[in-house]
């Protein structure tokens, strides 16, 4: 369709990856190391620094990683909206590969926060899941994004296929409040089986703890975002390189 | 050769009107004279051919009538008997090049009105007026189609039931539990049924090879949406006349109130916003039998609760209003889905 636009500057953005992932930069290096200092000055304070909580003791150090988690996965499908819609207004790879490496993390992200949520759940409610609607929201979420992975692989055609996605990832994007909505309504007329054990406030100590855990997973998230952008990108070279030589 | 094959294929069926487009390309001399015997001489000289080429000499040897197009105008019309090569060759030099200079002194003005129409209201009423128009002529094409094979109607019910049948075997449920079972299989049921429907709406469009002609041909495309949408809007309320009573009856329940009648016409309109845009975005799919469901699903989740509890209040209590806030819920999820659908919905058509 736009083959005569499209191939300059995705053509470019495959050497500038190129380039990029052979000599990784100074950039790239510091981000790394920040990310990986950071992500261990989080650990360190989520297993010896933050307090045992009077309610829960131990058990509740998940909470830091499982609330960051969360946190993050929501950003990473905001992300693919903005890219969904960015790619839909202007047609340019960079949105596409902006969605689509974000929907990935995403769905990484929030298997973990449901795994985390799992594990979280059994000692403090007694079950390994419950359907309170962020739990259920967070199910959703998981859906409608492997969804739109499975979407975007089943469709052969590059452009097509990031037209397609970025459909679902507007659309997916604006059904999930209505979700939350709706699943919090559904709890409050069938209300939970289980008790929720309440905590109680969290100490400063705490809250230092979840400030580093979650500028620690953001620092994760911008990096592996980045990661897979090249990756994109490189791919993207690749495709163009295969097309030229067939045609 | 193909070109013959394509000559024959026309004149196969004795066509009253028949269209030539450069009919000469690629044949030779011996079939051009085969052609010309056929159209001047044989059982076509009674009909009506209209041709169009390039080669004035050949146009003016075969024809009765010739005429001159410029620019989609006819410019020059008159009886070959009256014609030479020559005052052809003249007439068309003459026509073509006052044509081109008209046609430049009346360009500017003439683009500037097509390219930005003045938004007066009468033209928005007449944009608005083109826009049904267009879209209902599309609707009763699939009306008319399922009408005369009635494949996804049949299939859809015949499906819903049987699932309404399953559920009650897995499910059992006791009298009093019969309204909060009985309305989620209800929905469930309608899901599954008009996920078979919707999967066609464009899938069956593409089999046929027409999805092409519905997309070439100069409509808005968010009309073509519309239409689709109301087509399976008519399909899931063709079920719901079938399966509600079967419903009532099976699970001896009250279906005939008007919070559960308004709950299945805003439930089922929820189903098939939805299920409309998802049909276009996985119509070209390999694996779409997988995809539409995988897609729907999540998103209609909250069709499902609320469309479910709803009937449930109201198969629990007759009468009552707690169905209302679902209601509210089902229309601000049509309404916020079908607006985002229409914008949309160019960019998964365009191909």
């Amino acid at each position: 369709m736009q083959h005569s636009g499209d191939v300059a500057p995705s053509s470019q953005l495959g050497q500038a990856a190129v380039s990029s992932g052979s000599r990784p930069g100074t950039w790239t290096l510091l981000a790394s190391a920040f990310t990986f200092a950071i992500m261990l000055v989080a650990l360190y304070a989520t297993f010896l620094y933050a307090p045992a909580e009077a309610v829960q003791g131990n058990v509740f150090r998940i909470f830091y990683v499982h609330l960051s988690l969360a946190w993050l996965a929501y950003l990473a499908f905001v992300v693919v909206f903005v890219g969904s819609v960015g790619y839909l207004w202007r047609q340019t790879r960079g949105w596409d590969h902006l969605a689509k490496a974000s929907a990935e993390i995403g769905v990484l992200f929030t298997t973990l926060v449901l795994v985390t949520g799992s594990i979280w759940a059994r000692p403090v409610w007694g079950v390994w899941w419950t359907w309170d609607a962020r739990l259920t929201t967070s199910l959703v979420l998981w859906f409608i994004y492997v969804g739109y992975l499975m979407l975007r692989g089943a469709i052969g055609d590059r452009e097509r296929a990031a037209r397609a996605a970025a459909v679902v990832g507007v659309l997916g994007f604006v059904d999930v409040p209505i979700s939350f909505l709706s699943v919090f309504w559904w709890r409050t007329v069938h209300p939970p089986a289980t008790t929720v054990a309440e905590s109680g406030g969290l100490t400063p100590e705490m809250r230092i703890t979840l400030l580093l855990m979650l500028v620690a997973f953001t620092a994760l998230y911008v990096f592996l975002l980045r990661f897979k952008m090249v990756l994109e990108g490189l791919r993207d070279s690749v495709w163009d390189m295969e097309r030229d030589r067939t045609s | 050769m193909q070109q013959r094959l394509a000559l024959a294929r026309a004149l196969l069926h004795s066509p009253t009107v028949l269209l030539l487009d450069e009919p000469d390309t690629g044949l030779d001399l011996e079939s051009i004279s085969e052609l010309e015997a056929l159209l001047r001489a044989g059982p076509l000289n009674e009909n009506t051919v209209v041709m169009a080429t390039h080669d004035l000499e050949l146009g003016l040897r075969w024809a009765d009538q010739v005429a001159i197009l410029h620019h989609g105008t006819f410019v020059f019309q008159a009886s070959a008997r009256d014609l030479t090569l020559e005052t052809l060759k003249q007439a068309y030099q003459k026509v073509t090049g006052e044509a081109a200079r008209a046609v430049t002194r009346a360009r500017p003005p003439a683009s500037r009105s097509t390219e930005a129409p003045v938004a007066s209201p009468a033209s928005r009423v007449a944009r608005a007026g083109l826009f049904l128009t267009q879209g209902i002529a599309i609707l009763r094409k699939d009306l008319v189609q399922e009408l005369r094979t009635r494949e996804a109607v049949t299939g859809t019910i015949i499906f819903a039931l049987l699932a309404l049948l399953v559920f009650q075997f897995a499910f059992a449920p006791n009298p009093e539990m019969a309204p909060a079972w009985g309305a989620g299989a209800l929905w469930a049921s309608f899901i599954f049924g008009g996920m078979l429907g919707f999967g066609r709406a464009f899938a069956g469009e593409r089999d046929k090879g027409t999805l092409e002609g519905l997309l070439l041909a100069p409509f808005d495309r968010s009309a073509l949406y519309l239409a689709k949408l109301a087509a399976n809007y008519c399909l899931m309320l063709a079920l719901a006349v079938v399966a509600l009573p079967v419903f009532g009856a099976m699970f001896n329940l009250p279906v005939f109130q008007p919070a559960v009648l308004a709950t299945v016409a805003l439930g089922t309109f929820a189903l098939a916003v939805v299920g409309t845009l998802f049909s276009a975005v996985t119509a070209n799919v390999r694996t779409r039998e997988l995809m539409l469901p995988t897609l729907l699903l999540p998103l209609a989740v909250p069709v499902v609760i609320s469309a479910s509890s709803a009937t449930a209040d109201a198969l629990g209590s007759p009468g009552s209003l707690n169905s209302l806030p679902w209601l509210g819920l089902l229309a601000a999820f049509s309404g916020i889905i079908f607006a985002v659908a229409l914008v949309l919905f160019e960019h998964i058509v365009e191909e």
